[in-house]
């Protein structure tokens, strides 16, 4: 019964959202405005019912409909049983068209744009969201039914059944919906001719909101694959990592020409056309991760049918935004009336910069693609990503540094001397540490020093060292120095624990004792352990530390009943300057009570999950603390 | 064409691209050239092996022998890796590998971790072999008749239903 009104919501969405894009037409302008926030509101509730429907269906095990049979089970704890709610393409998609609602709503308690104007970003909203309804209804249908209902589910993919992967979809996706405002402000503003004051205010807002947000959700996905996925890293260029990362790098380069757009009426069209490029590779990574043309962690069951759909949602709401940003383009007057030696200039540089590292990134991922058409298959390794991003990144973070000291319009080197005389300090000694390390690691070593001046150069926009005292800024100017620093703290832990980790792979019986790194490593003992809805062997490593106790790890393997289906939890050490991070594998064969066991050593990784977690506070606290 | 209708030629163009992507990722694999030297001698080598001594062509010859060209950086050749594994377990084939440009303590992790099919694998760091062989990209399958011929060249992944069709046929000496 509850999932019937799902689907029969999510048609109404489907319907409604069709008429509210249609609003647009209509003469009368208040009258518009009124129906179309009349039609929001019913989106709203809707999408709500068709949400809730499925979530409660997934929390109370309704087998009779089949996205429920096909991902859950009984012997499921609750927590997994509502994130698997999200856990497959429908659900997810329906998650995503509840954000969608939710962004749109929340876009009309904002009452800074006029009537107009905002009846033309929900009317884009509209479109947006009819074409996810449609997807979800005509291709994607959660709310299938199955008659009679089977006893149980099927189960979860174990990997999926983790706290990290409970949060991090919706966190993403709470990313990409917020990009869906910023698209329909592009496309309204196209409409209009002008982005005012006013507008980009309100834009700086919703990029700045989404763009945190996806920062957090990428960094939960990495943080869920460096406990869960059993490979001692935090990151492995994974398309579908990749497609993340692709909408946040331009969406990186609009939260920082936006600001250029505020204070200098400047770069209004390129601030657009970062608007319209964020979400469509936004879409273009749904296509990725959907389509099933690509193969990576993220299994999601597909079919081309699906694939042609999202072609066609990009073909609308992409091609409409850039048939119009080529329309309108010479009626948008901007004020770029800056030198390159400036703020404006540093942080257009930059976006240059970002932008170079968005088709590095791109090129990696959809290589293997265009190989494919051919026949192909090949796959573009970390050594690609590694040797052609680092370098620029490194380049990006120097000029990041930088940009927040110049001053506007127009800045002269003598007022900046002594940030360069400390950038070619910086520049000589990591130079000097990479000849005396025989090159060893340079890349790391430049990445270290390069994220040291970021550092210091983040508290130089709080602190006057020639007055020696701090300096009187608007609260948003702290974000700044939050999320600067955070990539500087990001960029220093992902070089350090990459570059000095140690690891290595032992094979161990009971009580076996192996000398790793500082540690001396006893594997007590090998036990069978029963889960709720899975059986395990435990394993219980001691630790020892300059001969003393360090600690006890108790990695797992899990063997998922339901699933038939295997996974490895990590023990990992937290400490504050590094991890211990030891895996159990498999017995090893014509060998018994032998295991194949990993050990990693990861000197200051914690680093990367403060950064990131320091990056997205910074880009929220920008827009909480209120200009003076 | 003014500058700012750029983007949107490059969407369609991009959006073409994926269409075409979409339809085409079925039949992988056929459109690739086969090796020159199908039917041909496999040429002379010797590579450093795993795990110690070395490779060589003698090792081959005697049976017929699947050769496989892969590496542990490689996403698609972790995909068929387990197809591999099955044929080591269910069928009485030689399967040889070929390693190529990989990091010998991470191929040693990816053989311990995945399950190791091989009877030898040559490492090949500099691609000197694979590019004699006529490999165009990794993964990519041979295979060596007793005589030390290539009869079988399959560019690509192997997907599991080939794998097995090849297996059938060395059975059967259907080569």
């Amino acid at each position: 019964m509850l999932a019937d009104i799902g689907y029969f919501a999510l048609f109404l969405i489907f319907i409604t959202a069709v008429a509210q894009a249609g609003f647009i037409f209509i003469k009368n302008e208040k009258q518009s405005a009124i129906l179309t926030n009349y039609s929001n509101y019913f989106i709203f509730i809707l999408s709500n019912i068709c949400f809730f429907s499925l979530l409660i269906s997934h929390a109370i095990s309704d087998f009779s409909v089949s996205n429920v049979y096909e991902n859950s089970h009984t012997d499921k704890p609750l927590i997994f049983k509502i994130s698997g709610t999200w856990g497959n393409h429908e659900g997810s998609l329906i998650l995503f068209l509840w954000l969608l609602s939710v962004y749109s709503l929340l876009f009309t308690f904002r009452k800074n744009l006029s009537n107009s104007f905002a009846q033309k970003v929900l009317s884009f909203q509209g479109l947006i969201i009819s074409l996810f309804a449609a997807f979800s209804f005509f291709t994607s249908n959660p709310f299938l039914r199955i008659i009679p209902a089977p006893e149980n589910g099927l189960g979860l993919n174990p990997i999926l059944q983790d706290i990290g992967l409970a949060i991090h979809p919706p966190m993403l996706y709470l990313g990409y919906t917020g990009y869906s405002l910023v698209i329909s402000f592009a496309v309204a503003a196209l409409l209009i001719n002008n982005i005012d004051k006013k507008i980009s205010g309100e834009l700086k807002f919703w990029s700045n909101i989404s763009w945190s947000l996806l920062t957090l959700g990428i960094a939960l996905g990495s943080w869920w694959a460096y406990r869960e996925l059993g490979w001692g890293g935090f990151w492995f260029w994974d398309p579908v990592e990749n497609s993340s990362l692709l909408p946040w790098l331009t969406g990186t380069a609009l939260l920082h020409s936006i600001i250029v757009l505020n204070k200098r009426e400047g770069l209004k069209l390129w601030v657009i056309a970062l608007s319209i490029l964020t979400f469509t590779l936004c879409l273009a990574g749904f296509f990725l991760v959907r389509s099933g043309v690509l193969t990576s962690v993220h299994s999601f069951a597909n079919s081309p049918e699906r694939g042609v759909f999202i072609i066609l949602i990009m073909l609308v709401i992409s091609g409409i935004s850039f048939f119009l940003l080529g329309q309108r383009a010479e009626k948008i007057k901007s004020k770029n009336d800056f030198l390159i030696f400036s703020k404006e200039g540093m942080i257009l540089i930059n976006n240059l910069f970002i932008i170079t590292l968005t088709g590095i990134v791109f090129l990696g991922t959809v290589f293997p693609l265009i190989m494919q058409a051919f026949g192909e298959h090949v796959s573009v390794g970390a050594p690609y990503f590694n040797l052609s991003f680092n370098p620029i990144a490194i380049i990006t973070i120097l000029i990041a540094g930088l940009a927040p000291l110049m001053t506007w319009k127009s800045d002269k080197f003598k007022n900046n001397k002594k940030y360069f005389y400390f950038l070619i300090t910086a520049a000589i000694i990591s130079l000097l540490v990479i000849i005396f390390n025989k090159f060893a690691l340079s890349l790391n070593i430049a990445s270290i020093s390069a994220a040291i001046v970021l550092l210091v150069y983040s508290f130089l926009i709080g602190f006057d060292y020639k007055k020696m005292k701090l300096r009187n800024l608007p609260t948003n100017s702290y974000g700044v120095i939050i999320a600067h620093a955070g990539a500087a703290v990001l960029c220093i832990g992902i070089a350090i624990s990459t570059g000095w980790q140690k690891s290595d792979e032992i094979t161990m019986k009971h009580g076996d004792r192996v000398k790793f790194h500082k540690f001396n490593v006893k594997l007590e003992n090998v036990e069978p352990f029963q889960g709720k809805n899975f059986i395990s062997r435990k394993a219980t490593f001691l630790i020892e530390k300059n001969g003393r106790f360090f600690d006890t790890l108790k990695p797992e393997t899990r063997f998922f009943l339901n699933e038939k289906d295997k996974t490895t939890e990590a023990a990992i050490n937290y400490g504050i300057f590094s991890n211990l991070y030891i895996i159990i594998g498999n017995e090893v064969e014509n060998a018994k009570g032998k295991f194949a066991v990993r050990i990693y050593y990861k000197p200051y990784i914690n680093l990367i999950w403060l950064g990131s977690v320091m990056i997205g506070l910074g880009g929220l606290f920008s827009i909480i603390g209120k200009k003076k | 064409m003014k500058v700012t209708q750029i983007p949107l030629f490059v969407l369609l163009f991009v959006l073409g691209g994926m269409t075409y992507s979409l339809y085409t990722k079925k039949d992988s694999g056929s459109i690739l050239p086969q090796t020159k030297l199908m039917g041909q001698k496999i040429p002379d080598f010797k590579l450093e092996a795993y795990g110690g001594g070395y490779m060589k062509p003698e090792d081959l010859k005697g049976n017929y022998a699947i050769l496989n060209v892969f590496a542990s950086w490689c996403v698609a050749c972790q995909m068929e890796h387990s197809n591999f594994n099955y044929l080591n377990k269910n069928y009485d084939v030689d399967i040889f590998g070929i390693s190529w440009r990989d990091n010998p303590t991470k191929l040693d992790k990816y053989l311990k971790e995945k399950g190791n099919p091989y009877k030898k694998v040559g490492l090949d760091p500099k691609g000197e072999l694979i590019v004699q062989l006529g490999t165009r990209g990794i993964p990519e399958t041979y295979v060596i008749s007793p005589e030390g011929k290539i009869v079988y060249h399959h560019p690509g992944l192997l997907e599991r239903d080939k794998a097995i069709e090849i297996a059938e046929k060395i059975k059967n000496k259907a080569f």
